[in-house]
């Protein structure tokens, strides 16, 4: 036999239909329990009451049809957008997850720069050329891409072209 | 059968752009949607602006609307649930007294008409008193309650309102209704006291 007394949840929870269980015994013969219990029943009746009687005479507005048709031609189509969202975000992050490696491992950094000694000089380059690494110079560079990780040289500019007649 | 069959031919029209349809069934649901809102939220104007924002949403997704799952006003009820939530949370709202209230004019002003005035009194404080200590329940069990006890759901579908297991709904009612019987056990103490303070003025 449970000497305790139920608790106030467990007793708002049987007043709303739950099943009693083992506290059905105790409910048998302990008083302040059945009031307690007695109370949440007749609370749940007011609750009702109350809510009824101040729903009734909410001051509710009239209806405002114009106000949503109006707002209905601006109001964003919200599934279409989400999907396109998580789509780009998807995309973004695959990206993102490939490019990193390379981008900490510095391979991403203008190709000419990579270069092993050349056994001859390289072609003179325009100047623009060698700024943007458009030139003659690419075709070494992209000869050394490759994952083994390799000493950058310091940026040295190319041999100045012989002068015409010398 | 041919009131739902209405509905659903309602909807279809409106999903493809009908406004009649649409504005049919605005009216249809405005007046019940307003007293969730403002049961939930407790402020006529809060309630008139989420009703709107979420009749907006709800015609803008329309082609979402599954009644295979349930009726319109089934639907339409999450929605303006989860407005109503998001609506206090922004405003943090500040529980405003009764006293206030009634200055507005926004509580039940009159007891219903009696033949008895004396119970029609009785009936008026019991409401009055069960209304006021509403007030002063959780947001979240206040919900519940509005759920349980007005909307009359049962507790699987206030769970799939609030996003939360049967069980936290089941909790959620459970500890509303703890909130308030302790809140009114107080009032009547209270009362009481006074009542005996008066009695003993009276007879001193």
């Amino acid at each position: 036999m449970m000497t305790k007394h139920l608790e106030a949840c467990h007793l708002a929870r049987l007043s709303d239909g739950a099943a009693p269980g083992e506290a059905a015994g105790h409910l048998k013969w302990c008083v302040p329990c059945q009031r307690t219990l007695a109370d949440y029943v007749w609370l749940q009746r007011e609750i009702a009451a109350a809510l009824e009687a101040e729903a009734t005479e909410a001051p509710v507005a009239s209806p405002d049809w114009e106000g949503v048709r109006s707002r209905l031609g601006e109001a964003p189509r919200e599934r279409p957008d989400r999907r396109v969202m998580v789509a780009m975000a998807v995309g973004l992050t695959v990206c993102a997850m490939l490019i990193a490696p390379f981008s900490a491992r510095g391979d991403l950094q203008v190709p000419m720069m990579a270069l092993d000694a050349p056994s001859t000089a390289p072609a003179p380059a325009e100047a623009t050329g060698v700024a943007t690494g458009i030139g003659p110079n690419m075709a070494l560079s992209n000869k050394h891409e490759g994952r083994t990780r390799r000493a950058l040289l310091p940026f040295v500019p190319p041999p100045t072209p012989p002068e015409q007649g010398a | 059968m041919n009131e739902e069959w209405t509905e659903i031919k309602a909807i279809t029209r409106a999903l493809s752009g009908d406004q009649t349809s649409q504005r049919k069934i605005y009216e249809a649901y405005f007046p019940a949607a307003s007293r969730l809102a403002y049961l939930l939220l407790r402020d006529g104007m809060d309630a008139e602006e989420v009703v709107q924002d979420a009749f907006v949403y709800a015609f803008g997704n329309l082609e979402r609307y599954d009644a295979a799952r349930g009726s319109f006003w089934t639907w339409l009820r999450v929605i303006l649930v989860s407005r109503c939530r998001n609506k206090r949370r922004r405003k943090r709202i500040a529980r405003v007294s009764l006293e206030v209230l009634e200055s507005l004019g926004q509580t039940p002003r009159d007891p219903e008409p009696s033949s008895d005035p004396a119970n029609a009194l009785d009936r008026w404080d019991t409401r009055r008193a069960v209304y006021k200590a509403l007030e002063s329940v959780s947001p979240g069990a206040r919900d519940a309650l509005v759920l349980r006890y007005y909307e009359g759901l049962a507790y699987r579908e206030i769970a799939e309102i609030l996003g939360c297991s049967n069980d936290a709904a089941r909790s959620r009612v459970a500890h509303g209704k703890v909130q308030l019987r302790r809140q009114l056990s107080g009032e009547a103490r209270q009362l009481i006291q006074e009542r005996g303070a008066a009695r003993t003025a009276g007879v001193g």
